[in-house]
């Protein structure tokens, strides 16, 4: 087998008559499998269709609908492949000014579960347009700061700040603090490539740290959500069932249902807090990281984060080649958007971050989310695909 | 390397750096450090049942009368339900609340009733939105211990057809639940009609899983052993849809005729309008072949439901006629003039008068001594022999039979003067018919009986007012036995065993027990053994030929003669529609005339000025008819057609009719004839 210098290799296959090979396939074969594992995760938390009472939805209802966003999110993302991201850096003030009215009406029109309002029903299936600001808001801030070259200065950093925190306040309106957060990291990540000045992201912690402080001492930030958020301090597990808050509840459960997968885990559908509808809550959504690991121990585990890496580091490798600002910045938003989402979730599930409502890329149970991510997907390999 | 690349990079280290971080809490959680893995201990299993898919009900053409469909339920677990006000479990409440679009206190309330069981679920909600199934099936971390059911429930392709026959279904109580430990609390269990009766066929076999449970109950792991379900079997009964259908209507259509019409004793008596008050009726359609059932009617009827339990008071109220009462099985009214079938065999049998014998009808009345004195409506005049006797239903003829036999019987030949007892219990009345449900025996009233009833009304021997009350009333009087011979007094029949006996003359003496299912078959089609549901005999009755004919022939003349009964009801019936032959009945009530020395009906109470007619009770409107259809054995007819209407009048203007209207719509004819609008006082009497 002859071996190739990479020069020769580009030489030899000529892209431009081939443009599978500028596919990135490495990237596929990461989020694939992910939604594989995502797949089978989702049916083993949700298969048990055992009767509590006389009927019961069928044990494939939620694994039918997670198999009918991932068709549909596969479709976006071959849709968001084949126009060129270019237009993109003129057209996203029409996504953006479309993404606020969406996320407004939903607080309005939009179903609420337990403080949130996120939700817009469609027929027999929800859609949450938070999933898809985050989209808009990194694809609108790579816009802006790819547009304004030159330095990015404290003038530019209002403006920018402007343009992350209406969507941000909007999805806080909806009760929605995993999001936001989400959304911050985003515009964060995004504002330091762009030639963000040490000083001013000191600045912006500090003015963060004393609104977050400010917030607490007013008494106006719901209990509830101060209590995810501070549950994971303290992990003492000594407090009755009955008296823990439904944070140290989550959290008690998710550390035992990791402790309990050792090495190899307990066997595929043999969780014994992750397959049963009495042990971690929320297994497929949010907690879905739990089932992975009682089930499937660190080997599974390892096995998922190892697939996750893959991800971002071609994500991030794509970023870093990319031919223009405005795509470089796409791609490190994303490298963002995916990176603490996993971090904070699978963080949450083993007690190091506190507990936020962050779905797991491609593995939490969620249609709006799966989509979303399978857009970001295609946006990426888009850009890679046109790379010169 | 440019700045932004720099940059870039740091981005690229910081994200390894939280990859690598995730890995070694990974590690240290689950390998290294692996605190007191939290297993659940203490497991015990526990065996839960699914109920399997509950057989189907058809009609004897295949027609589906009763299937299931699925109702989506949102339910409530024990705990919830076992959690006080004030705890965090019932936090949930105002969510769901606001999900179901109820009042919180409306949940409460179902939370708290005692009805179910400690260890049941409590639905909340049946029938619920796809918008709050989707809801709810997304969401339901943020609803603990809601969730939702798929309930199974009775699917009736008319709600209203046969409700009393087809029965329905009831969740078990606690009760029940003692009585079937087979049985999941949460179960529906058959509770009336076919539904109760053929339970063990319909309900199949549950599936069952064995799970292991925590100490709180709650359901850990994989099933540990599956055992699979069978289907319930479907039932097939004998009853055709169509002609059930009809025959509701038909009988609705008289009942409501009736209503508009005067009382006509009432009428004649004083010329009081006080309109039928038709409380009520039944029809009944009998093949005489082998007793198949193909039409049960009760009036008034009811629209079935799955939650029909919850109406049982109302309808079992006095006030709205009892619906939930089938009157075919379980109604006992006097037959009147439809029994002198019954009297009239015996009269032959006995050898009382022969099929020829011509009997002088007198002036109508029939005396004995100087105290007792019968009367038939309209007089008498000239002879009758049997075959006229039925057509005109002469009551004088049958005054006779029965007091010739009452005498018979005082001067020592019991078992031949009980000749209309004895055939009435040959045609099976008396005793309950063996249909597949519920039903009552009536009453054929003899000495001894009439010894039994004076004794419970009496039952003190030893107290003088008991014992006086009781040797006045405990005596077996002509008049007992005379008012029997018509068919009135303390005679008690249901319907169908009037429809059972007439079948018997129809087919040449088979008494068979009514039957109300075809067959029991299984998901795939194919008949289950049951010996329970095929044709059975329960008595021969003897019928000479020349008395066969005899009464076909006057039965015949009911309809056909000019002066039967039932001649107007029937009059321009096309003959192509076959033979019809039968009896008119008019069970009166007493007290609808006045006794001697009063100015008014001694059932009509006055006080405050006004009268109250509510102790005038109409008469009972039979017409029992032998239908030979066309291109069959005439003088073997095929069907019996039963209808009857409580407090309808005379039996040729209401319950001849419906009977008419039903054999149009046998033949497809349609429009039926309407029941026709009588002014009161006309027409023959029967």
């Amino acid at each position: 087998m002859a071996v190739f210098t990479s020069q020769e290799r580009r030489r030899y296959f000529d892209p431009t008559a081939n443009p599978l090979l500028r596919f990135d396939w490495l990237l596929l074969f990461a989020v694939g499998a992910t939604c594989g594992f995502g797949l089978t995760m989702v049916y083993s938390t949700t298969r048990i269709a055992l009767p509590k009472s006389k009927g019961h939805i069928a044990p494939t209802y939620y694994l039918e609908r997670q198999g009918i966003a991932l068709v549909i999110g596969v479709a976006v993302a071959a849709l968001a492949m084949v126009i060129d991201y270019r237009k993109l850096r003129d057209l996203w003030p029409l996504a953006y000014g479309l993404s606020l009215p969406l996320l407004l009406a939903v607080r309005f029109v939009g179903v609420g579960t337990g403080g949130t309002t996120a939700w817009f029903n469609v027929g027999p299936f929800q859609f949450q347009p938070s999933e898809l600001a985050k989209l808009v808001l990194i694809v609108s801030l790579a816009g802006f700061c790819s547009h304004h070259e030159g330095e990015f200065d404290a003038w530019r950093l209002v403006q920018v700040l402007a343009l992350a925190g209406i969507p941000m306040a909007l999805v806080m309106l909806q009760n929605d603090l995993g999001t936001m957060l989400v959304m911050a990291v985003c515009a964060i990540a995004v504002m330091v490539v762009a030639g963000l000045k040490p000083v001013h992201l000191v600045v912006l912690f500090l003015v963060t740290l004393s609104l977050f402080g400010g917030l607490l001492a007013s008494g106006k930030f719901a209990t509830y959500r101060l209590q995810r958020l501070t549950s994971f301090l303290d992990q003492s597990q000594t407090k009755p069932v009955d008296k823990q808050t439904n944070a140290e509840f989550s959290l008690q459960r998710a550390l035992a249902a990791n402790s309990n997968g050792g090495l190899t885990g307990q066997g595929l559908y043999k969780g014994v807090l992750t397959n049963t509808p009495n042990g971690v809550p929320a297994q497929r959504t949010d907690f879905i990281f739990t089932a992975v690991g009682e089930q499937l121990g660190f080997a599974g585990g390892a096995v998922l984060l190892a697939l996750f890496a893959l991800m971002v580091w071609r994500t991030w490798r794509i970023a870093a080649t990319a031919d223009d600002r405005f795509a470089q910045l796409i791609g490190i938003g994303f490298v963002a958007m995916f990176t603490f989402q996993i971090f904070e979730n699978i963080g949450m599930t083993m007690g190091m971050m506190p507990i936020t409502g962050i779905p797991l890329p491609f593995m939490s149970y969620g249609g709006s989310a799966m989509i979303a991510y399978w857009a970001a997907i295609g946006l990426i390999a888009n850009i890679h695909f046109r790379r010169t | 390397m440019n700045d932004s690349r720099v940059r870039i990079h740091i981005v690229g280290i910081v994200v390894t750096a939280l990859f690598c971080s995730l890995l070694a809490r990974l590690w240290f959680l689950q390998v290294r450090e692996n605190p007191t893995s939290v297993s659940i201990s203490n497991q015990s299993t526990r065996t839960i049942r699914t109920p399997s898919s509950r057989g189907l009900i058809y009609d004897s053409e295949g027609r589906l009368l009763v299937g299931n469909r699925v109702s989506w339920a949102v339910t409530a677990d024990p705990e919830l339900r076992a959690a006080s006000h004030t705890s965090k479990e019932r936090k949930v409440v105002p969510l769901v609340a606001q999900l179901l679009k109820t009042d919180p206190n409306v949940l409460t309330k179902l939370l708290d009733s005692r009805q179910a069981g400690p260890l049941e679920f409590v639905v909340l909600q049946s029938d619920v939105s796809p918008v709050v199934r989707t809801q709810l099936a997304e969401h339901s971390e943020l609803y603990p211990h809601v969730e939702l059911a798929a309930l199974d429930q009775r699917w009736y392709a008319d709600p209203t057809l046969a409700p009393q026959l087809l029965g329905y279904l009831g969740r078990m109580t606690p009760d029940d639940v003692a009585k079937h430990a087979d049985y999941g609390n949460n179960e529906m269990i058959g509770r009336t009609g076919i539904e109760a009766v053929y339970e063990s066929m319909l309900r199949g076999t549950p599936s069952a899983v064995d799970v292991a449970v925590d100490p709180r109950g709650q359901v850990v792991g994989d099933p540990i052993h599956t055992y699979a379900g069978r289907p319930g079997y479907n039932v097939n009964l004998t009853i055709n849809g169509d002609w059930q259908a009809f025959a509701q209507k038909a009988l609705q259509a008289g009942i409501d005729r009736a209503r508009t019409e005067f009382d006509e004793d009432l009428f004649k008596n004083g010329g009081y309008q006080v309109k039928y008050r038709a409380t009520g009726g039944a029809v009944l359609v009998l093949d005489t072949r082998d007793g198949s059932v193909k039409a049960m009617a009760s009036n008034p009827g009811y629209a079935n439901s799955n939650s029909i339990g919850a109406q049982f008071a109302a309808l079992t109220s006095k006030a709205s006629n009892i619906p939930l009462l089938n009157r075919a099985t379980r109604g006992l009214y006097a037959p009147g003039s439809t029994f002198k079938l019954v009297s009239s065999t015996a009269s032959v049998q006995s050898g009382t008068f022969g099929e020829f014998t011509p009997v002088p009808q007198d002036d109508g009345c029939l005396r004995r001594g100087t105290t007792f004195k019968i009367c038939q409506p309209g007089g008498g005049g000239g002879t009758v022999s049997l075959q006229r006797a039925i057509t005109i239903s002469s009551d004088i003829y049958f005054y006779k039979v029965g007091d010739a036999l009452w005498t018979r019987w005082k001067n020592g030949d019991v078992q031949g003067g009980y000749a209309i007892q004895n055939e009435a219990r040959m045609f099976g009345f008396g005793a309950k018919t063996g249909i597949d449900i519920g039903e009552s025996g009536g009453t054929v009233p003899d000495e001894a009986w009439k010894h039994r009833l004076a004794r419970a009304e009496y039952p003190n021997p030893l107290n003088k007012r008991d014992q006086e009350g009781y040797n006045a009333n405990k005596g077996w009087n002509p008049g007992d036995n005379i008012g029997l011979a018509v068919g009135q007094g303390d005679l008690l029949v249901s319907p169908l065993q009037l429809a059972d006996a007439y079948g018997a003359l129809a087919n040449g003496g088979t008494v068979w027990r009514p039957r109300l299912v075809n067959t029991i078959t299984d998901a795939s089609g194919h008949t289950v053994a049951n010996a329970a549901v095929g044709p059975k005999a329960r008595s021969v009755v003897q019928f000479p030929a020349t008395l066969r004919d005899t009464l076909l022939a006057g039965f015949a003349g009911v309809v056909s003669d000019p002066n039967g009964t039932a001649y107007e009801a029937f009059r321009g019936l096309p003959a192509s529609v076959g033979t019809v032959r039968g009896k008119t009945g008019t069970a009166q009530f007493a007290g609808k005339s006045p006794k001697p020395g009063q100015s008014i009906p001694s059932c009509i109470q006055t006080g405050n000025g006004a009268l109250n007619f509510d102790k005038c009770i109409g008469d009972t409107s039979w017409f029992v008819s032998m239908y030979a259809p066309p291109g069959t054995d005439q003088s073997h007819p095929r069907y019996v057609i039963l209808a009857m209407v409580e407090q309808g009048g005379r039996g040729g203007r209401i319950a001849a009719p419906i009977v008419r209207q039903i054999i149009e719509h046998m033949n497809g004819i349609n429009p039926v004839t309407p029941i026709p609008q009588l002014t009161a006082g006309a027409g023959p009497k029967g």
